[in-house]
Order: structure tokens, then sequence, then C-alpha cells
């Protein structure tokens, strides 16, 4: 069983669509760049954050805490953001290359299950990967302009990660156990979209009930997560499930692998 | 007139089971409803709401109350002081006839009784006088 690098980087490349298809995404990224270090101060006299010139009370006791809540706050909208317009995209063309259709468009170039397998992990991988750099970027901007400490910074970028990789494989991961027909394809996305955040107050239900630590690894992923604590360890906890899901897809289809692909000349 | 006859069902009786998800569904409006006011209250502690807040209240200022006069807001803990809602403009006339005026954005007030009348609190009254007086 040999897998073929080339078939796999251009399937990716089919999954990935076109650069102009994300100037969007870029488009925020820059916006958020600009809200985020120009217009934010602070007002030594009030000791206040203020933006566009006005105070803003955030209980922070700090001029560190003040700012980098404020900016959490923003890395919060623009997760949401990002999950409303692209990651519901990227769910639903997820979901939608499981279909017959797409399927048979597919296997026209002669690639094996695996392959399309793998390249489908890839895609969201990358993804997810890709979101986070421009959000490493944005926060190590913001660190650097307005000399705060970035290690308070970083969740909400993890959390997106997170949030990316768990949806995108619990999508793969029904489509592996059940048969999901073309018209369940779009309720499926929505449900993987939603359900790292579902998580959230079932974990606190539980740790509330539960008296034991083993709750520090449920998985859940929320923006707004201000109050709630250890949050770098839930959203890599739900990183490393997602990626597990996806991998474990992948790994799957090997069972296909008797099955032999060739071209005819 | 027998086709119409033939065609009419007697309902099974489990049909009555559907009407329990029309039951459910009405509450959904008022459970939008909560979680809306729940979002709306939460959103006031966030900067956004707060930016926004002060935005509207600003826009709501200069559109609709520009040339309404202000009022005294009092300190919840001391009744006896007070902030200014808006900006006070004092003005003075030399003996030359050159105006001088400058503004105070909401100032500190204070009044030395329940019933009596407020004034500008004494430090910011100095600087007043002082500006007003020292540079003519």
């Amino acid at each position: 069983m040999i897998m073929r690098l080339q078939v796999i980087a251009i399937l990716a490349k089919h999954y990935f669509g076109k650069v102009s298809q994300h100037i969007g995404l870029l488009g925020l990224f820059l916006v958020g760049i600009l809200l985020s270090t120009l217009p934010v101060g602070w007002d030594q006299h009030s000791s206040n954050v203020t933006f566009f010139g006005f105070p803003l009370e955030l209980y922070g006791h700090s001029r560190e805490e003040s700012l980098s809540a404020l900016l959490n706050e923003f890395f919060s909208w623009a997760w949401i953001i990002v999950a409303l317009f692209y990651l519901s995209k990227l769910l639903k063309r997820l979901s939608e290359s499981f279909s017959v259709n797409e399927m048979l468009w597919l296997r026209l170039i002669p690639c094996s299950p695996y392959e399309v397998a793998v390249a489908r992990a890839c895609w969201v991988i990358g993804s997810a990967l890709a979101l986070g750099t421009l959000g490493a970027i944005w926060v190590l901007t913001c660190s650097v302009f307005h000399q705060v400490g970035f290690d308070g910074l970083f969740v909400n970028v993890e959390g997106l990660v997170s949030h990316v990789l768990l949806s995108g494989g619990i999508v793969v991961a029904l489509n592996l156990v059940i048969e999901i027909g073309e018209s369940e394809q779009n309720s499926i996305s929505v449900i993987s979209l939603l359900t790292p955040m579902i998580l959230t107050p079932i974990y606190l239900g539980i740790n509330k009930l539960a008296d034991t630590n083993y709750t520090l690894f449920f998985p859940y992923t929320i923006p707004f997560n201000r109050g709630l604590q250890n949050t770098i360890f839930h959203f890599g906890v739900t990183a490393l499930i997602g990626t597990f899901l996806l991998c474990l897809h992948a790994v799957a289809k090997f069972r296909f692998s008797h099955v032999r692909v060739a071209i005819e000349d | 007139m027998q086709l119409t006859e033939k065609r009419r069902r007697v309902q099974p009786w489990w049909m009555i089971f559907l009407l329990i998800p029309m039951l459910v569904s009405c509450a959904v409006p008022i459970v939008v409803w909560e979680v809306a006011l729940y979002l709306g209250a939460n959103l006031i502690y966030t900067g956004t709401g707060q930016f926004i807040e002060q935005v509207v209240d600003n826009l709501v200022d200069k559109l609709f109350h520009a040339d309404s006069p202000g009022y005294v807001m009092p300190d919840p803990e001391n009744l006896l002081q007070g902030t200014y809602s808006k900006k006070m403009k004092f003005t003075a006339i030399n003996p030359a006839g050159q105006r001088k005026s400058f503004e105070i954005n909401q100032p500190r007030m204070v009044k030395d009784s329940v019933s009596s009348t407020w004034r500008l609190a004494p430090d910011l009254r100095g600087l007043v006088d002082q500006i007003l007086e020292g540079g003519s």
C-alpha cells in the first residue's frame, strides 16, 4: 500500500479552495488588528481602559489585567464571527464531501478512499492551523503594541483552533459510524458547530457534582470565557480529541486499502 | 356527494400526541425572550456593551438634548455632592470688552443642605475665579 502524496496534495488543494475565498477572513484579521491596537488606550488618571476615548470599566485590578480583558473580548468577538461565517461553511463543505455525488466526481481521479480521507483531515487541521497562525500574529502584535504579557491572551486563539478541530472531528466521526443521507448533512454540520459550546454547561454541572480532579480533562470550548478556570487545559483536551477523531477517520479508511486503483494507459 | 362522504375519515386517537410538540412550541418564544434578556444583561458588563452604551448616549444627547439644560446627578453615598450632567460654560468680559470663556466637562457640584441650591465645588470655584480674573 502506497500513499501517493501527489494525489493527496491535489485533493487537499481542491478542498482548500482558492485564496480569494478567504479574503473576508484576512479582512477581519486586519480590521481586528487595527481596532485592538490604535484606539485602545489607558487612562492613568481614572485607571480605566479607553476605547476611542470612551472610558470602560472592566473590573481589572491593574493596567495589564484590564487591557487583557478587553483584548480577550475582541478575540472572542472575532471567534464568534469566524464560527458563524467561516467555520459553518467549512463544516457544511466537509459534510457534503461525504455525499455520493462528490465522491463519484472525486473518484474520476484515480484516488483511493484513504487518500481522500487523509486529504480531508489535512484540510481541517490545516484550516485550524492557519486560523491559529493568524490569531497568534494578532496576539503578538497586541502584546508588543501595548507592552502586555501574552500568556493570558492565547486562550481564545487556542479555543478557536480546538473548536475547528472538534467540530470537524465530530462531522467526520459521525459519517464514519452511521450512514448519513444527503438531507441530514446540513443538520449534522450545525450540530457539530454547536457541540463544543453546549459541552460547557454540561461540564459546569458535572464539575459541581463530581468530587474529583478528572473533570479537568473534560472537553469544551467557548468564547467569552473570562470567569472559567483552567480553560487552557479544557481547550487543549478538546483539540486533542478533535485531532484524534480526524486521524481515526483517516486510519479507518485503510480497511479499503486492498482495492487497487490504477490508471489504465 | 358520495365522493366527499367517502373521503371523510375518523382521526385516529393517537393524533392527540401531535398536540404535545405544538404545546412545547408555544413556549419557544418565551425561552427566546428570556435568552435575549440574559444576553443583554450580560452584554452590559463587557467592554463592547459599555462602548455602545456611551456612543448611543452621546448621540442621543447631541441629537435631542443639545440645548436642554443639564441637571445634577447626586452621588449615591453622599446626597450633598454630585456631578453636573453636561459641560458647564464660563464666560467673562473684561473692561476692554474682550470675551473670555472656557468649559468644564461634568464639573463636581456641592450644596450645603438638602433644600439649598447646587453650586460649584469650592476647589473648582477657586480655579474658575483664578482663570477668569488672573488672565485679564
